[in-house]
């Protein structure tokens, strides 16, 4: 979009673009999704029937970012592999203590709730997740996740393009939804703000405590301040929409935190936290298409065992009672669970109890409409490069399936080439 | 007291005729470039105060008035030398300031005297609200953001009987970066590798002969030094480096929170970086990352995208690395450079960089000649997504446009609000609103909107959006569109609304 096309001007306190077709979708969907939600009624461009017939219609994708690296291999432990207990003489978990998923593979100690879900079939493991030319450096690895790109380059997150139009044909401000107070790559975009929130009792636009009767006169003031801004790129769009994102959302927001009533006891902790934020705006019918979610620390150079046990206690609690409550609330029929890391770690242990920077992952699916079990090829201990495992599942493998399958979004578009989904979704095998 | 029938208090306020006649002349003459602006006949930064507003934005914290007016007499060659010759600017008010609060920075065998990541976080913002040298604390903000370490895994040490007043790491390197920080480049990352809160944070002391570990190694080449690769794409070094620069390391390492080198952990051993083999230590690998054609285009570009804009044209970046060449590594060469480029002072780089939360809260402060003792404001900043001392990751903040998001944004307004807002409290002063009318002689709505345009955002507004805010403050029942008329509670509650209105605008978003 050109500085031009984007100038909006103000009459008579309303919003105005000068050229018709070049406003911002954020102002358009927005002004859609206050008329539906006032009646739940399409009306304008998507007729009601197009909505209710949409199988994907009312579908969340939740995405948990394991941020700093996770080791992969004291998650799913391949315990019956010699070679796994040679590389790992002071991390290796020990097989009695491995929470066992079939004569292959456990689970972390630390993961007892996600072993209830494996059991219910509830819980997807995709094996050997990568891709070509790994980069060990955290940031460009998790911008090569995040847009979907080999090169890390792109303007906008591979779930922002989802949430801009392909998933979210109703035009909802809350398509989006980041837990947490700083929006995450992989959600963002110059066209299109993505609430992010820590704390729904704070996410509020205060009044003057001595002069609350203005509030009106000095909101609608600041609206016109932004919707009248003519500041270049980068910051014009990102400015304007969040403002118009953010007042749009907050009353929203408000009704579905004072509604929401949780079916569990949520761990206490940030993470915890953030997921029944998640809860809310799902019971709360808020239109999510994609939530998102981040725990961080994975980076275990390390002392690895403590503090890559007490992560995965807490991505397993939270998980499972995030998991609980969405069952309760009867939403769990509506809701994916997708886990990523930026890589795994090298299969030997450094001189300090902990892990360099690896390759391959593990990633796992949560979700009732899924198929449990194992996903891709597990990977070769052994047949390594320069210390580190090969990958035998691409990442975009895995985001291919879940746009497709459960989101019915244009993968093969949306990524620019076309990568064989796995069956975890669908009419495929387990492995 | 008797008042005299038909002069309401704001009037006995703004004084006698004469004197009120005076500031508005003052006034006038101070505003009449922003009326061009208004008119569109203004470009920005076309005039020496312009410049020098930029300049305390960039290099600083943003100013008052008096700053503004005091920096401006120097010119702008004489404000960039003000401001890189900060050793002789007397700073004692300020650290008096600090000696006068009771600021948890130390831990003693006393249980009750523990050092707090809040109290820091205070100390450190008001560093930044009433330092005389603000260039120095610019500097040293941007060097924890780019050597990075974090209070989340430094942790801290517990005092005991044979270390009763342990360091406060994290406090430590700060003020390292603060007491060297535009020394030359080579001893700054040679006193980095050394650092304990880095020697903890990225595990050198646990980085040893035959079992290293790469993580200062890896962070060195990849963040610090040089990154991935060049503007070009061509990778900067090989994962064979980065094995190797860990080996070099081996051995430092800490003792009682104090460095010390341990050489029966280090691998004396060949090691080949960067095409060179040699036994070398962790210095010499530091003297061949200043070798290398990466590392100086590196450093000048991360300096230009935080004080100027990102990504400089070729010229431009060929005219910092001389100077950093030129100069032995000097950062001052290079930040003279910076600051007198004519790069810095184009329209390009006018609103090229997003405010960080800091720098927003600060230039709030200092703009509005607050009195506070910053209690609670490290809170704000760090729901704006900037938790002083504990950067998210090594990468430090990653800054521009990813400062503003739902939570950081109403966080933002909310905070100018609460600031405004503060009516009697044992931390800040009320911010005296009334005091500008008096000294400016802001008689009417007009010259209240100009005056504090001009102050916050160099008067560059559009036409529309500056008669919003005229709109605003003629708006409602009590007020009757001209100060001198008004009672103060309904003239300070006004401007409380349009201050708010601007802090919270887009533009002042922006630095």
């Amino acid at each position: 979009m050109s500085m031009l096309s984007r100038r909006i001007f103000i009459q008579d306190g309303f919003k105005v673009v000068s050229l018709g077709l070049a406003m911002p979708h954020i102002f358009t969907r927005a002004v859609q999704a206050a008329g539906q939600e006032a009646g739940r009624d399409d009306s304008a461009v998507f007729s009601p029937e197009t909505v209710s017939n949409d199988p994907f219609a009312d579908r969340t994708l939740i995405v948990v970012q394991m941020a700093g690296g996770n080791d992969g291999l004291n998650t799913v432990i391949p315990y019956a592999d010699g070679a796994y207990y040679s590389q790992r003489k002071n991390l290796g978990i020990p097989e009695a203590e491995v929470l066992k998923l079939d004569d292959r593979f456990g689970l972390h100690p630390a993961m007892g709730g996600f072993k209830g879900l494996w059991d219910a079939g509830n819980l997807a493991v995709v094996h050997g997740v990568g891709y070509p030319n790994p980069s060990f450096s955290h940031f460009k690895a998790m911008d090569i996740w995040q847009t979907a790109n080999p090169e890390g380059r792109a303007d906008e997150g591979w779930l922002a393009k989802l949430v801009k139009g392909s998933v979210d044909r109703r035009g909802h401000p809350f398509a989006g939804f980041a837990a947490g107070s700083t929006l995450p790559p992989a959600l963002m975009s110059p066209d299109v703000s993505v609430p992010a929130v820590d704390n729904a009792n704070t996410f509020k636009l205060l009044p003057d405590p001595r002069y609350a009767v203005d509030a009106p006169a000095r909101q609608k003031a600041l609206v016109q301040l932004y919707s009248g801004y003519a500041g270049g790129d980068p910051f014009a769009r990102v400015l304007q929409s969040t403002q118009d994102g953010t007042i749009g959302s907050i009353d929203q927001l408000q009704r579905a935190h004072v509604a929401y009533k949780p079916a569990v006891e949520y761990p206490k902790d940030g993470f915890g936290a953030g997921l029944r934020l998640l809860s809310e705006t799902i019971t709360g019918d808020l239109g999510v298409k994609v939530g998102y979610i981040t725990i961080g620390g994975f980076d275990t150079h390390s002392n690895q065992k403590p503090n890559q046990a007490r992560l995965l206690q807490s991505l397993s609690d939270g998980l499972k009672a995030f998991w609980d409550d969405l069952v309760a609330q009867g939403k769990a029929d509506k809701v994916l669970i997708m886990s990523w890391s930026e890589f795994g770690r090298r299969v030997g242990e450094n001189g300090s109890n902990g892990t360099d920077h690896g390759t391959v992952v593990p990633q796992f699916i949560i979700g009732n409409g899924i198929k449990g079990g194992h996903w891709g090829d597990p990977v070769s201990l052994t047949d390594l490069a320069s210390g580190n495992l090969k990958f035998t599942t691409d990442f975009r493998s895995v985001y291919s399936t879940v746009m497709d399958g459960w989101l019915g979004a244009p993968a093969e578009k949306l990524l620019g080439a076309r990568y064989p989904t796995l069956g975890f979704i669908g009419s495929g095998q387990a492995a | 007291m008797e008042r005299k029938r038909g002069t309401p208090p704001i009037a006995r306020l703004l004084g006698p005729a004469g004197a009120l006649a005076a500031g508005v002349a003052a006034l006038r003459a101070a505003i009449a470039g922003a009326a061009d602006a208004r008119n569109g006949q203004r470009p920005p930064l076309s005039s020496d105060r312009d410049k020098v507003a930029h300049l305390l934005r960039r290099a600083g914290f943003g100013y008052s008035v008096a700053d503004l007016d005091a920096y401006t007499r120097l010119g702008v060659p004489g404000a960039v030398d003000a401001l890189l010759n900060y050793e002789q600017v007397d700073d004692s008010a300020l650290e008096a300031r600090l000696a006068g609060l009771d600021l948890k920075l130390r831990s003693t065998l006393d249980p009750e005297v523990r050092y707090n990541l809040g109290d820091m976080q205070r100390e450190w913002l008001l560093r930044m609200i009433y330092t005389r040298r603000p260039l120095q604390e610019k500097m040293t903000l941007f060097w924890h953001g780019l050597l990075v370490s974090g209070s989340g895994k430094v942790g801290q040490i517990q005092p005991k009987a044979d270390l009763p007043s342990p360091p406060n790491l994290m406090l430590d390197q700060i003020a390292y970066y603060r007491s060297h920080a535009l020394d030359d480049l080579g001893s700054i990352l040679k006193a980095v590798a050394r650092d304990p809160a880095m020697v903890t944070y990225l595990d050198s002391n646990t980085n040893r002969k035959g079992k290293p570990n790469e993580n200062f190694g890896r962070e060195l080449l990849e963040l610090f030094t040089l990154g991935v690769t060049g503007p070009d794409g061509k990778p900067n070094y090989t994962e064979d480096d980065v094995r190797e620069v860990a080996r070099a390391f081996t051995g430092f390492g800490l003792d009682q929170g104090r460095f010390v080198f341990r050489p029966a952990q280090h691998d004396a051993g060949p090691k080949t970086v960067f095409g060179k083999t040699g036994p070398f230590g962790g210095d010499d690998v530091i003297d061949l990352i200043l070798a290398h054609p990466g590392s100086a285009p590196y450093i000048c570009r991360r300096l230009f995208a935080f004080f100027a804009y990102p990504d400089p044209e070729p010229d431009v970046l060929t005219g910092l690395v001389q100077s950093l060449r030129g100069s032995n590594g000097s950062i001052r060469a290079v930040m003279r450079t910076l600051l007198t480029s004519r790069a810095f002072y184009s329209e390009k780089a006018y609103r090229a960089t997003a405010k960080s939360p800091a720098e927003y809260v600060a230039g709030m402060a200092r703009a509005l000649e607050l009195q506070t003792d910053a209690f609670n404001f490290q809170g704000s900043v760090q729901r704006m997504s900037q938790t002083l001392f504990n950067p998210p990751n090594v990468s430090g903040w990653p800054g521009g446009a990813a400062w503003f998001n739902s939570t950081t944004w109403l966080e933002r307004v909310n905070r100018a609000n609460s600031v405004l807002g503060i009516r009697k409290d044992d931390h800040t002063q009320p911010v005296a609103l009334l005091t500008f009318v008096q000294r400016h002689g802001l008689d009417t709505a007009e010259r209240a909107v100009d005056f504090f345009l001009d102050l916050l955002v160099d008067g560059q507004v559009r036409p529309q959006q500056r008669q919003v805010l005229v709109d605003y403050v003629n708006e409602g029942s009590l007020w009757k569109g001209a100060p001198a008329r008004e009672s103060e509670p309904a003239v300070d509650r006004k401007l409380r609304g349009l201050v708010y209105l601007i802090l919270a605008s887009p533009e002042y978003q922006l630095a």
